[in-house]
């Protein structure tokens, strides 16, 4: 089956308006005779007006030529007939294969991971992809043949999803396999009541600890426990520390490896340029985190010093600060599989389903028309000669 | 309308040696009386000493003593004189076509053109004269006017002849009637004429039929390119008029019939039109052998070698 990925591109065939009117234009070129005898020529004889064509063979070429390459342009692809109604199943990586194949209705041939390239279910399971499940299935369904029927077998709690509600150019069927939870991906949760703030800084760099004392008044008053460890040193805390503030001229090497290994800092460099120093937020005037190896970084591009940075002075900063510190910022990517099953779009999408380009059999065939065109317009030319 | 040109490129090496051949098998002739004075080979319209008797008449004052027919004077008693034809020579006068109709050549033979055609007729016809004894004159008419070398004999007259044809002005059309006037003063009647032209213009036509009918021969050799005989073209064309400039678009293949029917009428229209004026015409088609008109002229024609 041939289907055309530009079809836009056809609209290109208007060219092929110029060869016959090429080959019409050389009738009127006429040859020139001397003949004396030219009052005995009747007038009856006039040239016909009926449209007339030359080198009817090499206008055939010329027309094949153009058309090949506004062909070539539509970019045309075969897609094989035989895999178009193969229905597919897909399960999701960390199910139990026997109990996907309980749940799925008819005897479909084609089972699959739902995986990057699709293994085939006989392999072994790959990992959880977690946060690809909702790029897969969309990556899927554009190359699957569009009359091929999907069924997706599903847990019942469904991670990596995205902020776009499913929806897919096929009807599928949704196979949840009940009693089965995956295990939640491994993300640090902060439910709990308890902040561990440590505190660093240098002797030149005082004016930024009633800063970080008054975070932490506000914190315990807004109901956390708090504990904040403060050090006139630029050694590392313990790896459990909720964040690290650091009042000083430039990062030391610990404090940087820490946050490297997955630690949120907040420090200031009024010496950093703005874009080092990341982006601030249009609203709370917070710095963006920047990631910095596993950790994040907040960087003030003033000194933490109330006096000196405005956003320091906003009545909202612990708020906002908290947000921060907690990961709130991640959006949400796990739903129950039954509420999330795709809709169905009815618009042509484009389809790449086990396409096979043709593209340099066209290209092949526009260098032969393009050699038969010269050898012919060579040899007509020889004849007019 | 093109330019008149010169060197018309005239070569007499171009006349064939099987040609130069077959005329000496040719004589020109007058069915009329050569008037000119002289000795020749032609029946003069004079009488008086020579081989060929006349008659007998009676004798005369101032008539010689030793033309008296001495014997019928025995037998009559009267004085009869003998009269003798005196032979005279013929005078040829080659009335040459030389405007941009004669340019024209068939596609195959691109560089003989009519004009060339006519220019080796006229030598051919130089040379008979030559053979004979006569005197022949040359005059071209172009659309540069016209071109004359008077009537003369000899071998230094024909290589004056070929002179004059080698730096031909040709092209233009053919000039006026009143141009051409100062030649009726020059060709004397009884002279033989010959016009070698296309007779696509009625001005040398004209001036043929009234030669005719003032008492001098005229004949005429049609000078044509295969093509306007056989049309042979095939596709679209441009058809060039040269002397007017005038063009045709046509479709030659649809026109091939319908040209030949009108063109072969005209012509023997024109072949009539000569014939009640008394003037031989015959047609040259330049894919021809080129003494096949003057064999059709002087062998086959009305006229007959006296001898």
């Amino acid at each position: 089956m041939l289907s055309l990925l530009a079809p836009g591109a056809l609209l290109a065939l208007t060219a092929l308006a110029v060869p016959p009117l090429l080959h019409l234009r050389r009738r009127s070129e006429q040859k020139l005779v001397r003949f004396a005898a030219l009052r005995w020529l009747g007038q009856g004889a006039r040239p016909r007006s009926q449209v007339r064509l030359e080198q009817r063979l090499l206008l055939a070429v010329r027309l094949l030529l153009p058309a090949a390459l506004v062909f070539l342009l539509a970019v045309p692809v075969w897609r094989s007939a035989a895999t178009a109604s193969q229905p597919w199943v897909v399960v999701t990586p960390g199910l139990d294969p026997t109990a996907a194949r309980a749940v799925v209705e008819g005897s479909p041939t084609e089972w699959h991971w739902l995986a990057p390239a699709f293994p085939a279910l006989d392999t072994a399971a790959p990992a959880p992809a977690g946060e690809a499940f909702a790029s897969l299935l969309r990556q899927l369904d554009a190359q699957l043949p569009p009359g091929a029927a999907l069924q997706v077998v599903v847990p019942q709690e469904l991670s990596g999803l995205d902020a776009e509600r499913l929806q897919l150019h096929r009807a599928v069927e949704w196979r949840v396999v009940t009693g089965n939870t995956l295990a939640p991906s491994a993300m640090p949760a902060h439910t709990g009541n308890d902040l561990q703030l440590t505190l660093r800084y240098d002797a030149q760099h005082t004016a930024g600890l009633p800063l970080v004392r008054a975070l932490a008044a506000a914190w315990r008053a807004a109901g956390l426990n708090v504990t904040v460890d403060e050090a006139q040193s630029d050694t590392a805390p313990a790896a459990s520390v909720d964040a690290l503030f650091w009042l000083g001229a430039e990062l030391p090497e610990p404090i940087r490896q820490w946050a490297r290994a997955g630690g949120t800092l907040i420090a200031a460099d009024p010496a950093a340029p703005e874009q080092a120093a990341g982006t601030s937020d249009a609203d709370t005037g917070l710095p963006m985190p920047i990631t910095l190896g596993r950790g994040r970084l907040l960087l003030f591009s003033a000194s933490l010093d109330p006096a000196h940075n405005a956003a320091l002075r906003n009545p909202e900063l612990p708020t906002r600060l908290l947000t921060l510190l907690r990961h709130d910022a991640t959006p949400p990517d796990r739903a129950p599989a039954a509420s999330v099953s795709p809709l169905r779009v009815t618009d042509t999408a484009p389809n790449t389903a086990a396409a096979t380009s043709l593209d340099t059999w066209l290209a092949l065939l526009a260098a032969l028309l393009f050699l038969a065109e010269r050898i012919l317009s060579l040899r007509a030319a020889r004849q007019r000669t | 309308m093109s330019e008149p040109s010169y060197a018309a490129g005239f070569d007499p090496a171009a006349i064939p040696a099987e040609v130069r051949a077959r005329l000496r098998g040719l004589r020109l002739g007058t069915r009329l009386n050569s008037r000119s004075a002289g000795i020749g080979q032609h029946t003069g319209h004079s009488r008086g000493a020579g081989l060929e008797f006349a008659q007998y008449r009676a004798y005369g004052q101032g008539d010689e003593p030793r033309q008296v027919d001495w014997k019928l004077f025995a037998r009559s008693d009267r004085y009869f004189v003998r009269d003798a034809l005196r032979e005279s020579p013929l005078t040829i006068w080659l009335l040459l076509d030389a405007s941009a109709s004669m340019e024209q050549a068939d596609a195959v033979r691109p560089h003989y053109r009519k004009l060339d055609a006519a220019c080796a007729l006229a030598a051919c016809v130089a040379e008979i004269a030559l053979q004979q004894g006569d005197s022949f004159g040359l005059a071209a008419l172009s659309g540069a006017g016209m071109q004359v070398l008077m009537p003369g004999g000899g071998r230094r007259h024909r290589d004056q002849l070929w002179l004059e044809l080698r730096a031909l002005r040709h092209g233009g059309t053919l000039p006026a009637e009143t141009a051409v006037r100062p030649l009726w003063e020059r060709i004397a009647p009884g002279t033989l004429v010959l016009t070698l032209s296309d007779d696509f213009d009625d001005t040398l036509v004209a001036f043929a039929e009234r030669l005719a009918a003032a008492g001098r021969d005229v004949l005429s050799i049609g000078l044509l390119s295969a093509e306007e005989r056989d049309f042979p073209f095939l596709g679209g064309h441009r058809f060039h008029e040269p002397e007017s400039g005038a063009e045709l678009h046509l479709e030659a293949r649809g026109g091939a019939d319908e040209f030949i029917g009108r063109f072969q009428a005209a012509r023997a229209g024109l072949s009539r039109q000569l014939a009640a004026a008394g003037i031989r015409h015959c047609d040259h088609y330049l894919d021809e052998a080129l003494d096949a008109p003057l064999q059709r002229l002087f062998r086959a024609g009305g006229w007959a070698a006296p001898n």
